[in-house]
């Protein structure tokens, strides 16, 4: 697996039950659609940094866990919330500012989603709103 | 220098030579020996910087360190046996346990603590050894000197290894994990297909060990697509299968559908879906193509909602692909290693939201015998009726359902479904799965289309023996793969209990008739459900043969049956019965034996009310003709009334639409109760209706009704207003008159000439019922006898011609209390005799002249109360046919005597008589009016009781 350094991000929201409730990827300009099996590693590669997450989770007085874990050219970051939810972030260029300022908006864009008393937590979230502003914020701190 | 040299090529010599004489120590088992040697040779080699060296003599003291500590070894059982041979430390272990032993009752140790149990510690401190942190930090020293050296990758992830070991035991799981992360990178040249899998493999291991499952599960993967690689000339399907198999508890996945029935989904769906994607196509590479369909069953049934449409066409279509060789069990699919997989039932495939057991249909529900009831309420509790319910949980648990299933009769359950599928979903063998109860289930196939919302399917079968019957499940075939899905295992089904008593089985009737089905049905405030509805039309009066044909269409012979109907209300007022059957001769053919066939003929009589609506009464009655005062001596005449010239051309289609009001309903249900065979023992019946609906269409009307005296006081002439409202030629009769002919919307009057009634002796048979009935209704109820009474005596009849279609026709809602009084025979009977002989008619009573006529006027009370006395005076006239009557007759008639008689008071029942003589000096027509006198007459009794026939008196020449 490799791949020369692109800047692509793929970010995820999981839920109690390691189940995914935002998906979401990031790829510099002019990059073209990846393939999908490409698609699936990165699935893989979140799931299996979930152990490193819970364990970092109580060494750290942060919410945000920089790096937690890496697999060939990828990097881990995370984040959990007081809720337990824990956002994952994949990544092959190191931005830490833009990835820490990133993953605060994007709490607290979740945070006022997650007041709407029609969703459920730890539900996918399907709002198009979330995801057009969470597209927004990533370009703003990661691809910019 | 050169000295310098030499001194530092002898220490690393020495370190050498001691790091050596410390390993083959370890290997003697002289532990405490080898952990001074390697002490003495990380000393002397530090010095020198002889990094490798240093390092191996690190990771022996770190070695020696763990025997110590760990004497049960670092790897488990399982592991120590698998590397037996190939693991310098854990077989170093395993050897000296003994050894370990001997430590252990060092006297030092004992000394110092008594029989303290933590003899870690102990050792640590006495023998040179290090503590468990040392050994950590000892690992990371010796990994890092390695790793200055390229060649030396394969040394550094043998130590990385053996530390995760010490620290998993130590459950430092976090430095663990440092120490594999770095493992991870290490740089192996060369390394073999087979080598790379165990690569994998271990790390996965080590993870596991560690507790990081998931982390496990992803390098285990890895190891599993390292075994069918591209590069690789023959891949290891099997094996591969075998290492993905055991990444699917990693990924929170069991092959047990049963599991993703709890509640919300566990896991990382895309990723689950992926794993089994390459489960169904490791299998198939495997050349097993029960474990492809197994799996892909398993992701259709449990991933259903986590697909996209495309994904789920794909899935069918590859699922179907793979049936078409192999269809989809219900079995255990047993592995080679041991390993099951349970079937997996589509319970979504359709999904089933309601299960309800269906009744019979009403005209096949067998219904229990009320003598037999009782027993089973007595059963149950004391008492008759209680406002508490006994809610028993285990009943409620049981979930029976309060109806029956009779055993050889078709029953049915009817599932609500749908189908989640964006394509249609064809759904085949789709039948009961039952128990206690022999069951023959009719599976069907259906075709659901796509996304289809709820969809009613009924299920059914037959029960061939008697008991309890549990509806568990349900069984379909869906891509070919066979499901038995059970109700206890299905989400959010409702269901309406799925136990049903199962009774012997009881005959089947069909009814048909002669008369046309109706589409008709009764009103649903009729209680009854009914199979079978007919109608018929018929105008009012007619009567017409209805001929039920009864077939025994099931097993059992056919042994009782009953017959009753009910007329439902209605406000139109029926005369006479309205149905009427004899049961006998049906009766006489059972029982009826499957197969054969009974009749039953049922006459319908629909008689309503004759009396004309008020609107055409009011029409009809504007041509001030007074009833009262008609002066018509001969009633025999017909007046043919004017209605037809005067009425606007327009009339007849005006008042046809107006007909259709006229049009009235009757309707009656006629219960067949029958039963036979083995469930009439057990005290079943079974209950068939037959709706029964006319129409009744007027026939004639009587407009009006009025009398006329006749000649004689004991009869009078009733006079009825005939119209017929048919659009056809009508002909009325009545008894002794000949028939009148009545064209469509003609109205004639015809006149009856009838006796009297004598009332009195009708209500005596009313007696006993209106005890209880109030004054109102025993007078109607004297009106209505009478009534029918009279009808009785008129028979009229109506004919039409065209349609070969007769009916009666009945005055009796028309009669008011005035006509019935003019019918009515007068209490007080009066009978004049002239000359011995009855006068009473017309006809005159001849006498000669000269001679006394004896006159003799009797008087018979029939009424209930004493009469008189009472005065009469006899006047005699003549009449002149031309208005004028004569009464100045002292010429021509004398009385011998008085010409006023007295009658004495007459008891009821009794009967007084006066005499008197007529003398006729003059031959001539001569009438007698008798008359009472004034103020003798008393005024309470009704004038009708005074009504005295005229005498008519022919006063003959006196014979020569």
């Amino acid at each position: 697996m490799l791949k020369t350094k692109s800047g692509s991000f793929y970010f995820v929201i999981l839920g109690h039950h390691d189940n995914p409730a935002f998906e979401v990827e990031f790829l510099p300009a002019g990059k073209a659609e990846p393939k999908d099996d490409y698609h699936h590693l990165n699935q893989f590669i979140a799931h299996a940094a979930l152990d490193l997450v819970d364990e970092n989770l109580w060494l750290s007085n942060n919410i945000y866990l920089k790096i937690v874990d890496k697999f060939n050219e990828w990097f881990v970051s995370a984040f959990v919330t007081v809720s337990h939810l824990r956002f994952i972030m994949l990544y092959d260029i190191r931005q830490e500012d833009g990835i820490k300022n990133f993953f605060t908006d994007v709490y607290d864009l979740y945070i006022k989603f997650a007041v709407n008393p029609f969703y459920e937590p730890n539900s996918p979230l399907q709002s198009s709103a979330f995801d057009r502003k969470v597209r927004f914020l990533g370009k703003k701190h990661l691809l910019s | 220098v050169l000295l310098g040299l030499k001194r530092h090529y002898k220490k690393r010599c020495q370190g050498r030579m001691r790091k050596h004489v410390g390993d083959l120590c370890l290997q003697a088992g002289m532990l405490q020996d080898s952990l001074v040697h390697y002490h003495m040779s990380v000393e002397l080699l530090r010095s020198v910087n002889d990094f490798l060296w240093l390092g191996a003599a690190l990771e022996g003291l770190c070695s020696a360190s763990v025997i110590y500590h760990y004497p049960g070894g670092t790897g488990g059982k399982s592991r120590a046996l698998r590397l037996q041979g190939s693991s310098l430390p854990a077989e170093a272990a395993n050897r000296h346990r003994p050894g370990a032993q001997e430590v252990l009752i060092d006297p030092g140790a004992l000394t110092t603590n008594g029989i303290n149990p933590d003899t870690s510690a102990e050792i640590g401190r006495a023998k040179n050894c290090l503590s468990p942190e040392d050994i950590i930090d000892k690992y990371k020293e010796a990994i890092s000197y390695y790793s200055k050296y390229k060649n030396a990758g394969v040394i550094e992830l043998e130590a990385c290894v053996k530390a995760v070991r010490v620290l998993a035991i130590q459950k430092r799981s976090m430095e663990a994990s440092e120490f594999l992360q770095n493992a991870v990178y290490i740089n192996l040249r060369q390394l073999s297909e087979e080598e790379k899998i165990q690569r994998y493999s271990i790390l996965s291991e080590l993870y596991q060990l560690i507790g990081f499952h998931r982390k496990s599960a992803f390098f285990k993967r890895v190891a599993a697509m390292q075994c069918v690689a591209p590069s690789i000339a023959e891949p290891g399907w099997r094996a591969c299968y075998k290492l993905l198999l055991e990444t699917l508890p990693g990924y929170s996945l069991s092959l047990d559908p049963k599991d993703f029935n709890k509640g919300t989904h566990r896991g990382w769906a895309a990723v689950q879906m992926r794993l089994l994607h390459e489960l169904v196509y490791a299998s198939r590479r495997m050349g097993n193509p029960a474990l492809s369909v197994r799996h892909l069953s398993f992701l259709l049934q449990t991933m259903l909602d986590f697909l996209s449409d495309q994904e789920k066409k794909d899935v069918t279509q590859s699922l179907e692909n793979y049936t078409s060789k192999c269809p989809g069990t219900m079995e255990l699919l047993t592995l080679p290693d041991g390993l099951t997989l349970p079937p997996v039932p589509f319970t979504k495939l359709p999904i089933v939201k309601h299960v309800k057991l269906l009744s019979l249909p009403a005209s096949l529900r067998p219904h229990k015998m009320k003598s037999l009831l009782g027993q089973n309420v007595s059963a149950k509790s004391p008492f008759i009726y209680s406002p508490i319910i006994a809610h028993n949980r285990g009943e409620e648990k049981n979930k029976k359902i309060d109806f029956q299933w009779v055993q050889g009769d078709v029953c049915e359950v009817q599932l609500m479904v749908y189908n989640p599928m964006p394509f249609e979903l064809r759904v085949e063998n789709m039948g009961l799965l039952t128990s206690g109860v022999e069951f023959e289930a009719l599976p069907a196939a259906l075709s659901l289309p796509a996304e289809s919302g709820l969809y009613p399917v009924t299920l059914v079968g037959v029960p061939q023996t008697t008991g309890t019957i549990t509806v568990n499940g349900y069984r379909t075939t869906v891509f070919g793969v066979f499901s038995d899905c059970l109700l206890d295992n299905l989400l959010g089904v409702k269901t309406s209990g799925s136990t049903v008593e199962v009774i012997p089985a009881l005959p089947r009737l069909q009814i048909s008739t002669s008369l046309p089905r109706s589409a008709h049905s009764l009103q649903p405030s009729s209680g009854d459900e009914i199979s079978t509805n007919v109608s018929v039309q018929l105008y009012n009066g007619e009567t017409q043969q209805l001929i039920i044909t009864l077939e025994n269409i099931g097993m059992e012979p056919l042994e009782t049956l009953e017959v009753t109907s009910k007329i439902l209300p209605t406000k139109e007022k029926l005369y006479g019965d309205f149905l009427n059957w004899k049961l006998e001769e049906t009766l006489a053919q059972f029982p009826l034996q499957p197969g054969k066939v009974a009749t039953l003929a049922i006459s319908i009589k629909a008689k309503l009310d004759f009396s004309c609506q008020e609107n055409l009464l009011q029409d009809l009655s504007d041509d001030g003709i007074s009833v009262s005062g008609f002066p018509l001596s001969s009633p025999f005449r017909q007046v043919v009334r004017p209605r037809v010239e005067n009425r606007p051309a327009t009339a007849p289609e005006g008042s046809k639409v107006g007909d259709l009001s006229h049009l009235k309903t009757l309707e009656a249900v006629l219960n067949f109760k029958y039963s036979g065979g083995p469930g009439h023992v057990e005290g079943y019946y079974r209950n068939l209706s037959l709706g029964l609906h006319v129409e009744v269409e007027p026939s004639v009307f009587f407009t009006r009704v009025s009398t006329l005296p006749a000649t004689s006081t004991r009869q009078c002439h009733l006079l009825l207003d005939v119209f017929n409202s048919t659009e056809h030629e009508l002909t009325v009769s009545a008894r002794r008159n000949e028939e009148l002919i009545l064209h469509a919307g003609e109205c004639q009057r015809m006149a009856i000439q009838v006796d009297k009634f004598n009332f009195e002796s009708i209500p005596e048979s009313l007696g006993e019922n209106g005890q209880f009935a109030n004054p109102k209704q025993l007078e109607e109820e004297r009106q209505e006898a009478r009534g029918l009474e009279i009808n009785s005596k008129l028979d009229i009849h109506w004919r039409i011609p065209s349609l070969k279609r007769s009916g009666e026709a009945s005055v009796e809602g028309l009669l008011n209390q005035l006509v019935l009084e003019h019918l009515q025979l007068a209490p007080l009977q009066w009978d004049v005799l002239v000359d011995g002989q009855l006068c009473d008619c017309d006809a005159a009573a001849a006498c000669p002249v000269g001679d006394p006529v004896r006159l003799e006027v009797r008087l018979t009370n029939r009424s209930p109360r004493c009469v008189g006395p009472f005065a009469l005076t006899v006047v005699p006239f003549q009449d002149h046919q031309n208005g004028v009557r004569n009464y100045d007759l002292q010429d021509t008639v004398s009385f011998v005597g008085s010409s006023t008689f007295h009658l004495e008071a007459v008891q009821p029942s009794g009967q007084s008589a006066c005499l008197g003589a007529l003398l006729f000096l003059y031959t001539g027509d001569f009438f007698l009016h008798i008359r009472f006198q004034e103020g003798s007459r008393s005024k309470e009794l009704p004038p009708s009781w005074f009504c005295l026939p005229s005498v008519h008196v022919r006063a003959l020449g006196a014979q020569a």
